[in-house]
């Protein structure tokens, strides 16, 4: 249970006026969250490093627009890292990221445990950014649509027909894999 | 309910029945138990889960929270300059500044142009006695 004192919006209070005992708080709160959404986007370990220290160098910088009450502090801060995933993924373009390859989610009986892996990470790689953003947060996040809905700026609605699409996308491109797991 | 139907819902909303709409949780719930179909798409949808939880291990992130950390602490400005920055001073800063801009241009141009400010005032005085004289004439007058 966090005390009142030790809330997000307390805290966050005190990094306004540029305390960084409260700012490395926050860091130790929400970094694991913010970087696991961003490798997740990005697939890549060395980018989720340099993408998750410029959100939380944004945290630092821009912590007087945040407004306590109007969005929480988790919304705001995973909409700082998809800003900042998108922005980065926009001046690279899409020639960055590889496209599936047929190969690697080929039917087969069986299917080593890094073939699959490789094979998911491609589908989701693959996925246009927004799908990919709203599988991330409500698949592997845990999130519900509208608190993933506010992240992207869209309505529920919009939400739940991204992750929709999105999960179908995979279906079909890992169906192999699904069928050697629930055989 | 029907098996297209239920799997829009699983594809929409995941397989927890708690974050179903609540309009067609009793239904789905229904349906999930009673027929085959709907058992095979729920046990499908959740493997389907697993395999996408399984599969997206993130690693741990080595040495990035005192990487961040050092940056805030060598790149931090003093506090006056942030709440200049950072407040909303800064939009009425911009503001003032073609003002003050006006006051030094117009100081720097009457020192350089002092004579014509001189003849100026001289005339000024010159019209404020004519007047003053034509005012008090005509008040002898009357």
């Amino acid at each position: 249970m966090v005390s009142e004192a030790d809330s997000d919006e307390a805290l966050m209070e005190l990094v306004k006026s540029r305390d960084q005992d409260a700012y490395a708080r926050l860091l130790d709160r929400h970094m694991g969250s913010i970087y696991a959404y961003i490798y997740r986007m990005c697939q890549h370990h060395n980018d989720a490093d340099d993408l998750t220290q410029e959100t939380f160098l944004r945290l630092w910088s821009r912590a007087a627009t945040w407004k306590s009450g109007q969005v929480q502090l988790t919304t705001w801060l995973h909409r700082i890292a998809h800003n900042v995933c998108v922005d980065t993924f926009r001046r690279r373009g899409p020639d960055d990221y590889a496209e599936i390859d047929p190969d690697t989610v080929a039917v087969t009986d069986d299917v080593p445990d890094d073939d699959r892996r490789r094979a998911v990470h491609n589908a989701i790689a693959n996925l246009p950014e927004r799908q990919r953003t709203a599988l991330v947060l409500c698949q592997l996040h845990g999130w519900s649509n509208k608190d993933a809905a506010e992240v992207l700026s869209v309505s529920v609605d919009a939400l739940e027909s991204l992750v929709a699409r999105a999960r179908r996308t995979l279906k079909r491109e890992l169906s192999a894999y699904q069928r050697e797991i629930c055989t | 309910m029907t098996a297209d139907e239920f799997a829009d819902l699983l594809d929409c909303y995941g397989t927890d029945s708690v974050a179903w709409p609540s309009s067609l949780r009793n239904e789905a719930v229904r349906y999930a138990q009673v027929s085959d179909e709907g058992r095979r798409l729920l046990a499908k949808s959740i493997a389907f889960d697993a395999m996408l939880a399984d599969s997206t291990h993130v690693p741990v992130a080595f040495r990035l929270r005192a990487r961040i950390l050092e940056r805030i602490a060598t790149n931090e400005s003093p506090a006056w300059w942030s709440w200049i920055t950072q407040s909303m001073w800064r939009p009425a800063l911009l503001a003032i500044l073609p003002l003050v801009l006006g006051f030094v241009i117009g100081d720097m141009t009457s020192e350089l142009d002092g004579d014509s400010t001189d003849a100026s005032m001289f005339l000024a005085f010159t019209d404020l006695e004519n007047f003053v004289e034509l005012n008090e004439s005509t008040a002898t007058d009357d």
